[in-house]
């Protein structure tokens, strides 16, 4: 066999070649060749190399570990493996293989020059490729895959329920058609009791109005009877009245309103005097400013002593208007004095000065203003303010003309005022003193009043009359009746039919009617209603319901079954973890059956105990930790032979094969013991003696010696 | 290839545990097998033909 090669990694930046006298052509055919040499220098690589090239990653991938399959399916890859080989191979029948690739390019297999597909190729030949193994690891391997299995199926279960579970809530929130028919019925019953409650209060509205209308049937007879009276009152106080002669009319004097408006003269005539005093007090006044002489005597002279009765003969007339013209003239002179006054230089600056201190007054109490004047400007306002209030009290002059000027301005429009009012009191009493004394016996009033009286009744009698008998003919039972007669008559027909009914019972059964029964009946309707448009509301449902019993029952199947997957984890978590396992349930005990199965299977079902016998097994019992042998024995794990079962195992697969060229790669066999080996290579030479073309290639770790070595073992 | 033994291994114990029928283990497993987001009229559709 020649081997040629070139790896280049480009994530290592390294290239690898074969070593040149060694792999290039020391591999041989008809032969087992045991490659020796210490990790990382490349024994596996040729095994995979070769089974590349081979493609058995192609044509064995049902027969070889999912692990194999792997690690030679990877030079597809050519992005990471930059990989070009030229391989020559010895077949069976004299044929050269050759095999061959391009950095780029596709694997290539020729036989005589003639290229051969991987099918048309594995008609030729056969590769068997492993590596022994403990079989308590490969209890391991298999546990690690069926956890993995039981997680993708629990993966899908809970999917599944997912989705069932949805469809099953989706499907509750269709309509219920029996629901709505239930509510169509509740709603009708109701409407129905509805009517009949509205019957009955009718009813009983109409009964409860006649047996009131009896009562004012009754009060509109006792009006007719009120009527008669006030009618024949009427009649006796008019007969009455005739009898009596009106007496003449003559005004009566009233000596109190007399007193009354004599006593407002008095007080007019005291305010007048109040009103001179002003004006004597203002002569005083300015006479400390101002000569007022002339004004004085003027004033002196004036007439205002008059008697009540001068005020009734006409005498006061005459001097009140001379006394009116002259204080008139008086105020007028003292006002020009004060003006000329307040008119002088030295009061024209005083009252300058007064408004500043009014302007000083309102920026101390503009508390920034206030700040600005005494930081910015450095005056105290409070101080200037104490000399101005100074020098203005120094001159009372001021205050004095303004007061006389306030005080006089009204005095002659008070005063003739107030002789405008005791005009009008004289003018009354005048009236009133030209009025006589009455002679009269007051007969007639008390007849007239009597007759008025009684008018007043029957009018008010006929008017009562008249409104309570309306409402009684707007009564049907009463509305031809329009007189006592018929009215009398038709009280005592409905008397006689109301005979023992008592109006209470019947308005407390209208009340709980109208109050109670009738609005529960609404709440209800209007409960149904609601209800039955919400149900209204769904959509339409098309699945009866046998399908939606079997759509819950297999969504309760579903979850039931995601919670054994869940349940199964903690049997193989145990094993993993060395700790005993628990068996709570059945289903744990035959899911443990189903696992014992695959492991016994995946074993070829039997073991090699230490002393080397084969036992036939058909399940491990991961919780004893037992093989279960076919002859009803077990094997505790402990006693079985790892090294020799492993070489069985390839010896059995070895003697699978039937191709006429084999090729058998099995990876770090090194690790057996010499008899499990002598197992091996004597199967491999039974395939030699049938005439097969056979090419074993055994690696084997040598810590001792790093270089790689080939030593040929037949 | 051993994920499916593994996966009929399960579906047979709980189908015998809970007493399945064989026309039910079916309608089971395709439900297990639903697509994602499969409509209610597919679901009712793989559950019509368990028809006990």
């Amino acid at each position: 066999m020649k081997i040629d090669y070139t790896l280049f990694l480009p994530s290592e930046d390294k290239t690898y070649v074969p070593s040149p006298g060694l792999i290039q052509d020391g591999i041989t055919e008809q032969n087992i060749n045991q490659i020796l040499a210490d990790n990382s220098q490349g024994k596996t690589f040729l095994l995979n190399l070769l089974s590349f090239a081979l493609y058995v990653d192609v044509t064995h991938k049902n027969k070889l570990d999912d692990r194999v399959i792997a690690r030679i399916s990877k030079y597809e890859d050519t992005a990471e493996y930059k990989l070009s080989y030229d391989i020559e191979i010895a077949l069976q029948d004299g044929s050269l293989l050759e095999l061959t690739k391009d950095v780029e390019g596709t694997r290539k297999a020729y036989v005589d020059g003639q290229l051969y597909g991987a099918q048309n190729l594995s008609s030729l030949l056969e590769v068997v490729y492993d590596a022994p193994q403990d079989p308590l690891k490969r209890i391991l391997g298999v546990l690690t895959d069926v956890g993995k299995w039981n997680n993708n199926l629990l993966k899908s279960v809970t999917a599944s329920n997912i989705q069932l579970s949805r469809a099953n809530n989706s499907l509750k929130e269709s309509r219920d058609e029996k629901l709505i028919e239930g509510y169509k019925k509740q709603i009708e019953k109701t409407d129905e009791r509805l009517a009949e409650l509205n019957k009955q209060s009718k009813d009983l509205k109409k009964e409860i109005a006649e047996i009131e209308s009896i009562e004012l049937a009754g009060i509109v007879l006792r009006s007719y009877t009120e009527f008669k009276t006030a009618q024949h009152q009427y009649a006796k106080a008019q007969k009455n009245l005739k009898n009596h002669k009106k007496p003449a009319t003559t005004a009566k004097k009233n000596s109190s309103l007399i007193a009354t408006k004599r006593k407002e003269n008095s007080e007019y005539l005291m305010s007048i005097s109040a009103e001179k005093q002003k004006v004597q007090s203002a002569l005083l006044d300015l006479s400390e400013h101002t000569d007022t002489s002339l004004l004085s005597k003027r004033f002196t002279n004036l007439e205002t002593n008059w008697e009540l009765s001068s005020l009734e003969d006409g005498s006061w007339t005459e001097s009140f208007s001379s006394f009116k013209k002259s204080i008139k003239e008086i105020v007028t002179d003292l006002l020009n004095t004060v003006d000329k006054l307040l008119d002088a230089p030295e009061l024209i600056n005083l009252k300058q000065l007064d408004q500043v201190k009014v302007v000083l007054e309102k920026t101390i109490e503009n508390a920034g203003l206030n700040k600005i004047f005494q930081e910015k400007l450095n005056l105290n306002l409070d101080e200037i303010l104490d000399k101005i209030s100074d020098v203005l009290q120094d001159l009372t002059i001021l205050d004095t003309v303004k007061t006389v000027k306030r005080n006089i301005d009204n005095v002659p429009e008070e005063i003739s005022k107030l002789g405008r009012e005791i005009h009008n009191t004289v003018r009354i009493i005048t009236i009133e003193l030209a009025k006589g004394d009455s002679s009269d016996d007051g007969s007639y009033d008390l007849a007239n009043t009597s007759f008025t009286l009684a008018q007043s009744n029957l009018k008010t009698k006929k008017g009562n009359l008249q409104s309570i008998k309306d409402d009684l003919l707007s009564i049907p039972h009463f509305s031809n009746c329009h007189d006592e007669e018929h009215i009398r008559s038709a009280m005592d027909s409905l008397s006689r039919k109301h005979k023992n009914v008592n109006i209470d019972t019947l308005r407390n059964r209208e009340s709980d009617i109208n109050n109670r029964q009738i609005r529960e009946a609404y709440n209800n309707l209007s409960t149904y209603k609601a209800k039955f448009d919400e149900e209204d509301a769904k959509s339409p449902i098309h699945y009866d319901s046998s399908s939606l019993e079997k759509l819950a029952k297999y969504s309760s199947w579903m979850k039931m079954l995601g919670k054994n997957l869940n349940a199964f984890n903690t049997p193989i978590n145990q094993y993993e973890n060395g700790q005993s396992i628990q068996i709570e349930h059945e289903m744990d005990r035959q899911f443990i059956d189903i696992t014992g199965k695959m492991i016994a299977q995946s074993l070829n079902n039997f073991i090699l105990r230490a002393n080397g016998e084969r036992k036939e097994i058909y399940s491990f019992d991961i919780a004893s930790r037992k093989f279960l042998c076919s002859d009803n024995t077990s094997v505790l794990s402990r006693e079985v032979s790892t090294g020799l079962t492993s070489g069985t195992y390839l010896a059995q697969k070895i003697k699978l094969a039937t191709k006429s060229n084999l090729f058998f790669f099995f990876d770090e066999i090194g690790d057996v013991s010499n008899k499990t080996l002598e197992i091996v290579n004597d199967a491999i030479k039974e395939k030699i003696a049938e005439g097969k073309s056979v090419t074993a290639i055994y690696t084997s770790v040598d810590n001792t010696d790093a270089a790689l070595k080939i030593r040929h073992l037949l | 290839m051993k994920e499916n033994m593994y996966r009929d291994g399960i579906l047979d114990l709980f189908v015998t545990t809970n007493d399945l029928t064989a026309a039910q283990k079916e309608v089971l497993e395709k439900l297990i097998d639903l697509k994602d987001n499969a409509s209610i009229a597919e679901i009712m559709e793989i559950i019509s033909s368990d028809e006990n």
